[in-house]
C-alpha cells in the first residue's frame, strides 16, 4: 500500500510577509470605498435630484 | 485498498467528466459561431442557434466548469484538511448523477425546454435534481472542513465555502418558480423584479462559479506547483470577505438605463467599482508570490499557465466594472463587446487555471509526471493566441456597433439602419470562428497529454504497489 503524504501548510505562507499589505493596494481599497461613498450621493435621486429621466431629457435638448 | 486511491478515483473521474463536457460543449461553440455568418448550418430546430446558444453556455458552465470545480474542490478539499471524505461512496454517487444530469439537462435545452431566463434556462425538474446534486457535493465538503484534522483554514478553503453556501442560496432564489407543467413553469417574480433577481443571480453565478472557485484553485496550485510559498495571508484573506461582501450587491450593473429604480442601478454600480480592490488584490498577491523568483517562468512550465490566467482575471476586473458604468454600458451593452468580455474570462482565466491545475494534480495523484511538458507549452500558446484574438475581434466589432447604433443624422434620425450594422459584423465573426478553432485545438492538446499521463500513472502506480 502506498503511504500519502500529507500537505505541509507551512509551506504555503511566506513568513516574512505573511502580514504586509502592500501600500498601492490599500489606497486603491480605501480610494474605491471613499469613491464609492460619493457615487451613490450624487446619483441617488433622493439626494441630489438626478435620474435617469432628467438626464435624457437634457441629451434630448441638445439633438434638437 | 487504500482510502486516498478509492477518493482519487472520483477526483479523476470528474476531471474526465469535465473534460468529455468540454468537447462537447467546445464543438457547439464552434458551431454556433459559424452560424452567426452562415444560416445554412441551422440544421433543424434541434440544433438551431437559439438552442444551440443555452446549450454552449449550459453544457460548459455546469459540464466543463462545475464538473472540473466538483472534482479539483474534492482533491483541495481532502488536501487542506488532511483527511479522506467523509462519506466517499456519496461523493461517487455524486459523480455519476451529475453525468446523468448534464446529459438530461443538455437535452432538454435541445428539445426546446427553457425557463428563457439567461443562465437558469433549466426548466424546474432539472433545477430540483441539481439542488439536491449540490446538496450531496456539500456534505462532504463541509463534513470534511468541520471535522478537518489541521486547525489552520488556508485561503483556498474559505473560497471553497463561500462557493458551496452562495451558490446553493443564488440557485435556489433565482429558480423559484410555479410549475404549470413537469416541462414549463412560470417565474415567482414579475417584470421589472423578476429582471432584478435574474440578473442577482446571473452576475452572481459569474462570481462564484468563475470567480472564487478558480481563486481556490490559483491560491492552492500556484504555490503548490511552482514550490514558490504564497506572499501575503492577510491580503488574501481581505481580498476574499470585501469580495464576498461586495458581490451580491452587483447585478443591477445589469440592468442600467432601464426601468429598474435609479438608487439601485447606483447602489449596484458603486459596488461594481469597489470590487477591483479584492479582486486586484489576488492579481497583486499572485504577482508578488511569483516575484521573489521569476525565473520559474521559464524553468516550470506551470508558472506561465497561472500568471497569465491571473493576468486575464485582472484585466477582465477592470473591464467588468468600466462596463458597469452607465456612459460605457451605453455604447457596448447588447453588442458582441459582452461575449468578448464573458471569454476571456471563461477562455483566459478560467480554463487556463483548470487546466494548469489538472496538469499538477494527476501526476500527482499517480506520483509520477506529466507526460509532455513539450505538449503542454503548445497547448498554452495556442489557447493565448486563440483567445485574445477572440476577444480583440469582438471588441472592435462591438463598439463599432455601438457607435453606429448611436449615431445621428442632422435631422435627429438614425445615421444607421440595423441591418447595415449587421453587415459589417461578418468579418469579425468570421474571425472569431478561427480564433476559437485555435483554441479547440489548444484543448485538444490538452486532452491528449491527460490522456496519456494517466496512462503513465496506472504503469508507475502498479510499479509502486510491487516495490
Amino acid at each position: 500500500m502506498i503511504q500519502e503524504e500529507y500537505d505541509n501548510i507551512e509551506a504555503f505562507q511566506r513568513e516574512d510577509t505573511e502580514h504586509v499589505l502592500p501600500l498601492g493596494w490599500l489606497i486603491l481599497f480605501i480610494g474605491l470605498i471613499v469613491f464609492g461613498i460619493y457615487y451613490i450621493y450624487a446619483y441617488t435621486p433622493a439626494f441630489t435630484g438626478w435620474s435617469q429621466e432628467q438626464q435624457l431629457e437634457e441629451v434630448m435638448k441638445t439633438v434638437k | 485498498m487504500n482510502e486516498y486511491q478509492y477518493d482519487y478515483k472520483t477526483v479523476q473521474g470528474f476531471v474526465l467528466s469535465a473534460i468529455f463536457w468540454g468537447v462537447i460543449g467546445l464543438v457547439a461553440g464552434l458551431l454556433i459561431s459559424a452560424q452567426m455568418w452562415s444560416a445554412d448550418l441551422n440544421f433543424g430546430e434541434y440544433l438551431s442557434f437559439g438552442r444551440l446558444r443555452t446549450f454552449h453556455t449550459n453544457v460548459l458552465a455546469y459540464g466543463l466548469g462545475i464538473g472540473a470545480e466538483f472534482g479539483l474542490f474534492y482533491y483541495i478539499t481532502m488536501r487542506l484538511t488532511k483527511k479522506p471524505f467523509v462519506l466517499p461512496k456519496l461523493a461517487r454517487l455524486h459523480l455519476w448523477l451529475f453525468n446523468i444530469g448534464v446529459g438530461a439537462a443538455g437535452l432538454s435545452l435541445l428539445i426546446g425546454m427553457n425557463t428563457s431566463l439567461e443562465y437558469a434556462e433549466f426548466e424546474w425538474p432539472f433545477d430540483v435534481a441539481i439542488v439536491i446534486l449540490w446538496v450531496m457535493f456539500a456534505i462532504n465538503i463541509l463534513g470534511n472542513i468541520f471535522t478537518r484534522k489541521e486547525k489552520h483554514l488556508y485561503v483556498s478553503l474559505w473560497y471553497i465555502i463561500a462557493t458551496v453556501i452562495t451558490v446553493a442560496i443564488l440557485y435556489i432564489v433565482n429558480n423559484l418558480a410555479i410549475p404549470a407543467t413537469l416541462t414549463k413553469s412560470y417565474h415567482l417574480f414579475a417584470g421589472v423584479n423578476s429582471a432584478n433577481v435574474e440578473w442577482w443571480y446571473g452576475h452572481n453565478a459569474v462570481g462564484f462559479l468563475f470567480t472564487t472557485p478558480i481563486l481556490a484553485m490559483f491560491y492552492y496550485f500556484l504555490p503548490k506547483s511552482t514550490g514558490l510559498p504564497l506572499f501575503s495571508h492577510r491580503l488574501s484573506i481581505i481580498s476574499f470577505w470585501s469580495l464576498i461582501f461586495a458581490y451580491l450587491w452587483t447585478g443591477a450593473h445589469h440592468l442600467v438605463y432601464t426601468p429598474l429604480p435609479d438608487w439601485i442601478q447606483t447602489l449596484a454600480i458603486a459596488f461594481t467599482l469597489f470590487l477591483i480592490a479584492p479582486s486586484w488584490g489576488s492579481v497583486v498577491n499572485g504577482y508578488f508570490t511569483v516575484d521573489k523568483d521569476w525565473s520559474k517562468m521559464s524553468t516550470n512550465y506551470l508558472t506561465k499557465f497561472f500568471i497569465v490566467g491571473i493576468t486575464f482575471y485582472g484585466l477582465q476586473t477592470i473591464q467588468g466594472p468600466s462596463q458597469g458604468i452607465r456612459v460605457i454600458s451605453s455604447l457596448i451593452h447588447y453588442t458582441d463587446w459582452v461575449p468578448g468580455h464573458v471569454h476571456m474570462g471563461t477562455m483566459g482565466w478560467v480554463t487556463m487555471v483548470i487546466c494548469a491545475s489538472i496538469y499538477y494534480a494527476l501526476p500527482a495523484m499517480y506520483k509520477t509526471t506529466i507526460f509532455s511538458e513539450k505538449i503542454a507549452n503548445t497547448h498554452f500558446w495556442l489557447v493565448l493566441v486563440g483567445q485574445v484574438m477572440f476577444s480583440i475581434t469582438m471588441w472592435i466589432t462591438g463598439i463599432q456597433q455601438g457607435a453606429m447604433w448611436k449615431m445621428t443624422a442632422a435631422d435627429g434620425t438614425l445615421q444607421y439602419t440595423f441591418m447595415e450594422g449587421l453587415v459589417r459584423n461578418y468579418p469579425y465573426w468570421q474571425m472569431r470562428t478561427a480564433s476559437g478553432l485555435i483554441f479547440v485545438v489548444g484543448m485538444l492538446f490538452f486532452i491528449y497529454n491527460v490522456l496519456m499521463t494517466i496512462q503513465k500513472g496506472k504503469k508507475n502506480l502498479a510499479k509502486l504497489q510491487e516495490a
